[in-house]
């Protein structure tokens, strides 16, 4: 429901639809602000710098794409604990776009929005909305209290 | 008119508070001289704000606990057991000595005007202490079916001494005449007046159905998912968004994962601005198994949105005209409830047809109208009272 006029928004990757299951975090929304949706995803530990992922995004005019796979999250982060914060990068585009959504009537998301965890490589996965309403990713080892607790 | 209400607590945040209080305040607006008295009183001011004409006051101020030592009496009065209401009452609890003396010394204070209470304790206290002169009326907010055996027999007995007995749905209204009807007592049905007299008209355009609702099972927002999820997968561009907090949240979420409609279906919370809200819906959906009287139905209604309703006891049968103003599904039918919420969100024309009933219906909701049938009533009342 974009149903606000979309040029009065800042740049930013606008998440429709989040799917996780399967064992990965499927994204679907537009970009605002970018020619085109195909692109990188780079998803960056938060506080770490350096640590990053690149993946592929796939992109229909200005709307994009992209799978997370469960594992790939995992074995970079081994140690568990971390939140990763996504973003887009467009061909052709030297600003990497932070996904979330803003284009909506729904402000504070964090507690409205909520997704299933799912778990992969001894971790808790679990995708979000930040206060920013950003959309984010944690993971969080598994351990006996926290699975008793679930 | 001089109108008293008399509430159990006036302070607290409920449904028959915030009815009262928009009585009061529409009354008082119409020139009328206006007082609420509450039993209790457990903080400073009201949570419902009173029109600045409606006098209140609180015949036990709890925010002021009588000492033990400087007012033994009272100090021991509130913290024995009521002997004049019933053990059946709900709220039995929140009377005590110390009310009893004072509710029945307020009663027998009175020598003229109306006094309206607003529960099955206070109406028959009223029946039993309030001088004849005063013009009896007795609210009930709660539907007669509900009460237990025992309050029932007090109310048969004493409820006949009333002027009126006032009832929000039809069905009560039948069941108060089977038991008081050979007393003379009047009842009349007159339901709860809408918060708003100029509601914004919805427009119907945007894929979205609301319902809203404490989360108790009883409201049952679980089939309501369940029934919304063919919706979803067949115009996945709806969205149910559902208003309201309580203990089942975490439930309905753990359903709505489990189901993969984290992407169509949205426990918003509570809202300040429902009204807002309801606006923006282009259908209304309420899956109860029973309800007081499907308030939130009429107000969905007065926004045009037209309404889609399990059958269920108390309200939604009184509320919808089916295929009308709305669409009424057999209680627990939630196969019946999909297809009729299937046959809004696929037909616009519909949508906009029975919204357009919905609004005129709602009409018997606005301040205006239930305020008018108040002072029908009480004129008669009044003027019966003079003649006698």
């Amino acid at each position: 429901m974009h149903d606000q006029p979309d040029h009065i928004a800042p740049a930013h990757a606008e998440v429709a639809e989040i799917w996780p299951r399967d064992g990965r975090i499927r994204v679907l929304g537009h970009v605002v602000g970018a020619a085109s949706g195909a692109g990188t995803l780079v998803a960056r530990v938060r506080d770490a710098a350096g640590t990053e992922l690149r993946l592929a995004a796939k992109g229909r005019g200005s709307r994009f794409e992209v799978s997370v796979p469960l594992d790939a999250l995992a074995s970079a982060t081994p140690e568990g604990d971390r939140v990763w914060d996504l973003y887009l990068v467009p061909d052709g585009c030297d600003d990497a776009l932070r996904l979330g959504r803003h284009l909506d009537d729904v402000p504070g998301k964090k507690k409205i929005f909520t997704y299933p965890a799912q778990r992969a490589g001894g971790l808790r996965i679990e995708p979000y909305y930040t206060v920013q309403d950003n959309l984010s990713i944690t993971c969080r080892r598994l351990t006996r209290q926290r699975e008793e607790s679930r | 008119m001089k109108i008293r209400f008399l509430l159990l607590n006036a302070y607290a945040v409920g449904g028959t508070v915030r009815t009262v209080v928009n009585q009061a305040n529409a009354l008082a607006e119409a020139g009328h001289d206006v007082e609420v008295v509450s039993v209790h009183r457990h903080r400073a001011e009201p949570r419902f704000a009173l029109h600045p004409k409606v006098r209140l006051s609180a015949l036990v101020d709890d925010t002021r606990p009588p000492s033990r030592w400087t007012r033994p009496l009272t100090y021991q009065r509130q913290h024995r057991p009521s002997r004049l209401v019933p053990e059946a009452e709900v709220r039995f609890d929140r009377f005590s000595r110390l009310t009893d003396r004072r509710v029945v010394r307020y009663l027998r204070s009175l020598h003229d005007g109306v006094l309206i209470t607003t529960r099955p304790a206070l109406n028959l206290l009223s029946a039993r202490f309030t001088p004849a002169s005063v013009v009896r009326v007795g609210q009930e907010h709660l539907h007669y079916s509900h009460h237990k055996p025992e309050l029932a027999r007090e109310i048969g007995r004493w409820y006949r001494r009333l002027d009126a007995v006032t009832v929000l749905t039809a069905a009560d209204e039948d069941a108060y005449l089977r038991r008081l009807g050979d007393s003379g007592v009047r009842v009349e049905c007159i339901p709860n007046p809408l918060s708003d007299e100029a509601p914004e008209r919805a427009g119907l355009d945007r894929p979205l159905v609301v319902s809203a609702g404490r989360l108790v099972k009883g409201k049952g927002f679980a089939t309501l998912i369940k029934a919304f999820e063919p919706v979803a997968r067949a115009h996945p561009d709806w969205q149910l968004r559902i208003y309201g907090a309580g203990p089942e949240r975490d439930r309905l979420r753990t359903l709505i994962h489990d189901r993969h409609l984290y992407n169509h279906v949205y426990l918003m919370g509570a809202t300040q601005e429902f009204d807002r809200e309801l606006a923006k819906a282009a259908v209304f959906a309420l899956a109860s198994r029973r309800e007081g009287f499907g308030m939130v139905l009429a107000e969905a209604m007065s926004h045009g949105v037209p309404p889609v309703s399990f059958d269920c006891p108390h309200g939604p049968r009184e509320i919808i005209a089916d295929g009308q103003d709305g669409l009424l599904v057999p209680l627990g039918d939630t196969p019946g409830l999909t297809a009729a919420l299937t046959r809004l969100v696929e037909d616009d024309a519909l949508r906009k047809k029975l919204g357009g009933h919905a609004v005129e219906s709602a009409r018997r909701y606005t301040p205006a109208r239930v305020r008018a049938r108040w002072e029908a009533l009480l004129r008669v009342l009044i003027s019966q009272k003079e003649h006698a």
